[in-house]
C-alpha cells in the first residue's frame, strides 16, 4: 500500500495532463507489475521497477514537459499570427524597453559598481588618493590629498609595511603623438606608471612580459601595450614584441602585451600603452614631475596599495598617514612661521577602497546614469501597462474560446499557462532583439559620454551580470504584462461567457475597469518622465544661456605648450608677444590676447592672499583665483573695465607690479572701499609678490558655468606671482566668421615657429560644448523617452476608449434617439477621459515631486519642483489624452441611433 | 493527420516500433503490451510505464493508434483498462520502417560487412 501511495506521489513529476489522462493507468500497470514480484518472491524485480520508476522521473516525466511547452509555444506562435500587427508592435516596444534597460544597466553597472577588470583580487586594493578626480596641481594643498607626488609616493612604498605592493599611476590619461620606423605621427592613449604597477594590480603579460619594480632603478625606455591597442593597431601580431617607437625625445620599446579585458587601473578608460613613470623627463620634456623643491609640490599620482592579509584598511591608514605627516615634516622643514607650517601640515591621506578603482566619469556621471536607469525602467513598466492593455482587449476577443475550451474541461490552471507562455514568447523575443539592440545603445550612449568626457570608453561586455539583468527583467515584463490578462481572460464562467458572446457583446465590465486603471497608472508613470525631460531641457537652456560676461561667437581659443620645444620662461615672454604681433595682423582679426588658464580648459591657479586694509576674522580663508594675462585682455574678450584700466603693454618686467580685480574680489576683500590703488600680496613664502591694484574689471565667467564667480585677480604675463611661463591660451576676436579665419591663425603659428605644439585650436563654441555636452545628453534622452511615454499612453487611452465606445453603442444611439446631440456624445466621452486622466495626473505630480528631488543635483537655474514645467508637462499630457480620445467620440458621434438600434 | 506520409516518421523509436508489432495480431491495453515486448524479446526489452506511457501519448497524436471505447474482451473484469488498437496509418508506417530496415540490412551485405544470406 506505501508503495502505491510513494508512486502515486511520484507521479506529480509528470504534467497535469498526462497525469490526468495516464496516471491511473500507470499505477495499475505498476501495481501488477509489483503483485507478480511478490507472487514469485523475486525482490530484485521489485527493486528493478524502483529504479525503472526512478528513472522514469529523470527522463520520461522532462521530456513530457518539455512537449506541453513546445505544443504551447507553437499555440502562442500560431495565436501571434493571428494578429500580426498587435504582435510587431508589442515586440517593437519590448524591444526597446529591454534594449534601453539593458544598455543604460551595463553602462552604470560598468561605471558605478563594476570592480576593476582584469584585476587579481581587487577587494584587496586600497587607493590613498582621490579616485573621483583625475589632474595635476602643483603649488600646496590642505586637507585631504587628491594626488600624491612623486617622492611621497617613493616614501611611501618603502617604509609603509601594512602593504605587500604599492603603485603610482598618472591620474590622468595622456595623448601621446608617437611613430613606429617607416610610419607617421599617430595618436596614442598612454599613462606614466610605477615599475611594481602590473604586480600590485596582479597581471602577467599575455605576450613577452610586463616591467618590474627593477625597472624603476633606471631609465628604462619600456612601454607594455594593451590587449585592445595590440588587435587594433597590429592584428593581433605576435612580433609585436621588440618593436621600437618614438615617443617625443624617446625611443620605447615594446616589451609585453596585458590580458585582454585589462584597463588598468580607472573605469572608463582603455589606456593603449603604459610607460615606466622614470621616463617621464623623456616623455613630457619641459616638465619635472619627479622632485620638488620646497615649498611647493607636483600633486599628479593616484596611489593604490594592496593590503597584507589581516591588514585593516584603517589600520594601513594610519601608517601610511604617519609616514606622510613625518614626510612634510621634513619637506616644510625650512619654514619658520608657524602659522604657515600649521598650514602646509594640514594635510592628510584618507584611505578608501580600491576594488572599483579610479574614475572622474564615475562622479560626474552617477547621478545622470542613475536618474535614466530610473527613467528607463518607468518606460519599460509604461510599456508593460500598455501591453498588458493591448493583451486585455484582446482577450475580450478569445473570451468565448477560453469558455469553450473550460467547457470543454481544461482546467484554468492550464490555460493561464498558456497565456503567460504566450506572454513569456513575446518578451523572450523581445529580450533577444533587446540584447542585440542594447549593443548599439550601449555604443551610442558610451558616445554621448565622451561628448562631455573625452577620454571615456567603455566596451558593451556581455558578462553574466547582464545576462541576468536582461533574464530578470525579460521575465518579469513577460509577468507583469501576462498576468493580468491571463487572469483575466481565464476569469470567466464557461456558460456566462459564451452566452454573453452571442449576444454580440465582447466583454465583461471588469474589462474595461482594468483597462481603465491600467492607463491611468501610464499617465501617472509618463508624467514624472515628462517633467524630469522639462526640467533637464531647462536646465540645458539655461546653461547655454549663461551670463559670461564676455560674447563667446567670434572668437577663437588656442592653446599652445612652449616648454615642449625648450622655451623657458623668458624666451616664452617673448615668443607670446612676437605671437600676439603675428595674429594682431591677420586681416580681419579684431584683437588678440592670452592667459595662462585660458577659458574652459579646468585648468585653474589658486593662491592665498594678503589684502592691504582686509583683516581676516576667524577662520574665513583668503584664498583667491588668479590667472596671468596677456596685455588687452580685457578688451579682447569685450570684458568691460568699470575702474581704473585694463593691462597693457607698457606693464613690462621692469615696470611695477600691478593687477587688476573682478567684481567679486572686490565683494570679498574690499567692501565698500575704493581698490584702485591699494595692494594685494600674494602668499608664496619664497616668493611673496605685491600688486597695486589699477584696475576693476566686471565679473566673467572663465572655467565653469555652474556655481559662484570666485574672487579673482589678473595679473600680467611679464609678471606672473610664480616663475614659470610654459603655456598659454590666445585668445582671438575675428570680425569674420571665426572657423574659417583658423588657417590663417595656425599659418601665424607656424610662421613663428614650425615646432611650436599647439595643444588644441578650437572656435570658442566648440571649446565650450563640453561643458554642456552631459547636460545637452540627459535632456535630450529624457526627451525621447517621456515622448516615447506620451506616445504609449496615448496608444493605450485610445484602445481604451475605443473599446468603451464600442461596448456602449447601444446607450449612446439610445441617448441620440432621445435626442442628445453629436457635440454632446463628444463632450460626454471627453468628460470622461478627463475624469479619468485626472486621476492618472495626481497620482502622477506626487511621483513627479518625488523623482525630480533625484535629479536635483543636476539642475541649474530651475528649482526640482518648478511649477511652470509641471504646469506645461500636465497640460501636454492632457492634450495628447484629450486628442486620443477625440477619435472614439467623433465616432461615437456619428451613430446612427436606428441603424444601431435595430443591430442592438 | 492520417493522409499524411509515414515515412516523416522513420526511424521510428524502438519503443514505438516494439508497440505496433504487440499491437499487430490483436487490440491490447498497457500492461499486456509491455508483458508481449517483454515476452517476444526474451525479457531483453522491458518497456516502464513512463516509457510505455509516454510512447502512447504519442502515437495516438501522430495517428499510429487508437483508444478503443470500451474493452474488446466481454470477459474482462477490469473496467479500468483502456485498450488500443493499430490504425491503417499506424501499418503503414509498420511497413515503412520495415522497408527502411530491410534496405539497410540488404546493404550492410552488398558491402560485405556482415555475411550475406
Amino acid at each position: 500500500m506505501r508503495a502505491k501511495a510513494v508512486y502515486k506521489a511520484l507521479l506529480y513529476c509528470y504534467p497535469a495532463a498526462f497525469r490526468h489522462e495516464y496516471g491511473d493507468q500507470m499505477m495499475l500497470m505498476f501495481a501488477e507489475q509489483m503483485g507478480e514480484a511478490r507472487r514469485t518472491g523475486r525482490r530484485f524485480q521489485a527493486a528493478g521497477l524502483w529504479i525503472e520508476a526512478a528513472r522514469d522521473m529523470l527522463f520520461v516525466a522532462p521530456k513530457e514537459h518539455c512537449h506541453v511547452i513546445l505544443e504551447d509555444l507553437r499555440y502562442a506562435l500560431r495565436v501571434m499570427g493571428t494578429r500580426p500587427g498587435l504582435a510587431a508592435v508589442a515586440l517593437l516596444s519590448l524591444t526597446v524597453g529591454i534594449g534601453v534597460n539593458t544598455a543604460i544597466f551595463s553602462l552604470w553597472n560598468g561605471v558605478l559598481r563594476s570592480p576593476l577588470p582584469g584585476v587579481v583580487k581587487p577587494e584587496q586594493l586600497v587607493i590613498l588618493t582621490d579616485p573621483s578626480t583625475a589632474g595635476g596641481w602643483t603649488g600646496n594643498e590642505t586637507g585631504d590629498r587628491h594626488w600624491l607626488t612623486y617622492a611621497e609616493f617613493e616614501q611611501l612604498r618603502d617604509h609603509v609595511g601594512s602593504f605587500s605592493g604599492l603603485m603610482a599611476s598618472q591620474s590622468f590619461l595622456d595623448r601621446w603623438q608617437i611613430r613606429f620606423e617607416g610610419g607617421g605621427w599617430e595618436e596614442t592613449r598612454g599613462r606614466l606608471v610605477s615599475g611594481d604597477y602590473f604586480q600590485v594590480l596582479g597581471v602577467s603579460a599575455r605576450l613577452g612580459r610586463v616591467f618590474t619594480a627593477t625597472d624603476d632603478g633606471a631609465t628604462p625606455a619600456y612601454a607594455v601595450i594593451s590587449d585592445s591597442y595590440w588587435q587594433r593597431r597590429f592584428g593581433g601580431r605576435a612580433d609585436v614584441v621588440g618593436r621600437t617607437f618614438t615617443l617625443r625625445n624617446a625611443v620605447l620599446t615594446i616589451i609585453g602585451v596585458t590580458p585582454p579585458g585589462f584597463i588598468g587601473e580607472t573605469i572608463g578608460q582603455q589606456p593603449d600603452l603604459w610607460v615606466p613613470v622614470r621616463m617621464q623627463a623623456a616623455v613630457r620634456p619641459g616638465d619635472d614631475l619627479l622632485h620638488d623643491t620646497p615649498p611647493s609640490k607636483t600633486m599628479w599620482l593616484h596611489v593604490f596599495g594592496r593590503l597584507k592579509p589581516g591588514v585593516a584598511p584603517e589600520q594601513a591608514g594610519a601608517e601610511a598617514n604617519a609616514i606622510f605627516k613625518a614626510g612634510l615634516e621634513s619637506f616644510y622643514g625650512a619654514i619658520t612661521s608657524p602659522e604657515r607650517r600649521r598650514e602646509f601640515l594640514d594635510q592628510r591621506l584618507k584611505i578608501r577602497a580600491g576594488e572599483r578603482g579610479a574614475s572622474e566619469t564615475r562622479s560626474d556621471f552617477s547621478t545622470s546614469l542613475t536618474a535614466l536607469l530610473g527613467a528607463v525602467g518607468v518606460l519599460l513598466l509604461i510599456a508593460c501597462a500598455n501591453l498588458a492593455n493591448l493583451l486585455l482587449a484582446r482577450g475580450a476577443a478569445r473570451r468565448s474560446e477560453m469558455a469553450l475550451r473550460l467547457s470543454l474541461g481544461a482546467s484554468r490552471g492550464r490555460l493561464i499557462r498558456q497565456a503567460l507562455t504566450e506572454s513569456l514568447t513575446l518578451a523572450v523575443m523581445g529580450g533577444a532583439a533587446g540584447l542585440a539592440a542594447a549593443y548599439w545603445f550601449h555604443a551610442m550612449l558610451a558616445r554621448m559620454i565622451a561628448q562631455s568626457d573625452r577620454d571615456f570608453q567603455m566596451s558593451f561586455a556581455l558578462d553574466p551580470q547582464i545576462l541576468v539583468f536582461t533574464l530578470a527583467i525579460t521575465t518579469m515584463t513577460a509577468m507583469l504584462f501576462g498576468l493580468l490578462p491571463a487572469w483575466q481572460i481565464t476569469n470567466t464562467d464557461a456558460g456566462t461567457s459564451l452566452r454573453e458572446h452571442s449576444r454580440g457583446s465582447t466583454g465583461g465590465i471588469g474589462q474595461s475597469r482594468w483597462g481603465r486603471a491600467l492607463v491611468a497608472l501610464q499617465l501617472a508613470f509618463s508624467l514624472p518622465l515628462l517633467v524630469g525631460a522639462g526640467l533637464l531641457a531647462r536646465t540645458c537652456y539655461n546653461l547655454q544661456h549663461v551670463k559670461l560676461g564676455y560674447a563667446a561667437d567670434h572668437l577663437l581659443h588656442v592653446d599652445v605648450n612652449s616648454r615642449m620645444s625648450g622655451y623657458d620662461t623668458a624666451r616664452s615672454g617673448a615668443l607670446f608677444r612676437q605671437l600676439l604681433g603675428e595674429l594682431r595682423a591677420i586681416p580681419g582679426v579684431q584683437a588678440a590676447s592670452f592667459s595662462i588658464d585660458g577659458l574652459f580648459t579646468g585648468s585653474h591657479s589658486r593662491t592665498k592672499v594678503d589684502v592691504e586694509g582686509f583683516t581676516l576674522r576667524g577662520d574665513e580663508d583668503r584664498d583667491a583665483e588668479f590667472d596671468v594675462v596677456g596685455p588687452n585682455y580685457f578688451s579682447t574678450l569685450g570684458v568691460p573695465v568699470i575702474l581704473g584700466r585694463e593691462l597693457l603693454d607698457s606693464d613690462s618686467a621692469a615696470a611695477p607690479k600691478v593687477c587688476v580685480l573682478n567684481e567679486a574680489f572686490v565683494r570679498r576683500f574690499f567692501t565698500g572701499r575704493n581698490p584702485i590703488g591699494m595692494r594685494i600680496m600674494t602668499n608664496d613664502d619664497e616668493k611673496r609678490k605685491t600688486y597695486t591694484v589699477v584696475g576693476l574689471a566686471k565679473d566673467m565667467r572663465a572655467q565653469g558655468l555652474r556655481g559662484n564667480i570666485e574672487p579673482q585677480f589678473y595679473v600680467p604675463a611679464t609678471q606672473p606671482p610664480g616663475d614659470s611661463l610654459n603655456r598659454a591660451n590666445f585668445l582671438i576676436r575675428t570680425a569674420t566668421e571665426p572657423a574659417p579665419a583658423m588657417a590663417a591663425v595656425r599659418k601665424a603659428f607656424q610662421r613663428v615657429d614650425a615646432a611650436l605644439p599647439i595643444v588644441s585650436a578650437r572656435t570658442m563654441e566648440e571649446q565650450m560644448a563640453p561643458l554642456t555636452a552631459q547636460d545637452r545628453v540627459t535632456a535630450q534622452l529624457a526627451l525621447v523617452f517621456g515622448g516615447i511615454a506620451l506616445a504609449l499612453a496615448a496608444i493605450g487611452l485610445y484602445g481604451v476608449l475605443s473599446y468603451a465606445v464600442a461596448r456602449r453603442t447601444g446607450e449612446i444611439a439610445i441617448r441620440m434617439a432621445l435626442g442628445a446631440q453629436p457635440a454632446g456624445v463628444i463632450g460626454m466621452i471627453l468628460g470622461e477621459t478627463v475624469s479619468l486622466v485626472a486621476g492618472g495626473l495626481v497620482v502622477g505630480a506626487g511621483l513627479a515631486y518625488a523623482a525630480s528631488r533625484l535629479i536635483d543635483s543636476r539642475l541649474y537655474g530651475v528649482a526640482p519642483q518648478d511649477p511652470l514645467t509641471l504646469i506645461a508637462a500636465t497640460s501636454l499630457l492632457l492634450l495628447v489624452a484629450l486628442a486620443a480620445a477625440y477619435l472614439p467620440a467623433r465616432k461615437a458621434a456619428r451613430l446612427d441611433p436606428m441603424t444601431t438600434l435595430r443591430q442592438e | 493527420m492520417r493522409d499524411k506520409n509515414p515515412d516523416s516518421l522513420l526511424p521510428l523509436p524502438a519503443a514505438v516500433f516494439h508497440i505496433l508489432i504487440a499491437l499487430a495480431d490483436r487490440d491490447r491495453h498497457g500492461y499486456s503490451i509491455m508483458q508481449d515486448v517483454a515476452a517476444r524479446t526474451e525479457g531483453k526489452v522491458q518497456l516502464s510505464a513512463g516509457t510505455l506511457y509516454s510512447s502512447i501519448r504519442r502515437m495516438l497524436e501522430q495517428g499510429l493508434i487508437e483508444e478503443l471505447p470500451e474493452s474488446p474482451d466481454p470477459t474482462s473484469t477490469d473496467e479500468r483498462r483502456r485498450y488500443y488498437r493499430l490504425t491503417r496509418f499506424g501499418k503503414r508506417a509498420a511497413a515503412a520502417e520495415v522497408e527502411r530496415l530491410t534496405a539497410l540490412v540488404k546493404q550492410a551485405r552488398v558491402t560485405g560487412l556482415v555475411p550475406g544470406a
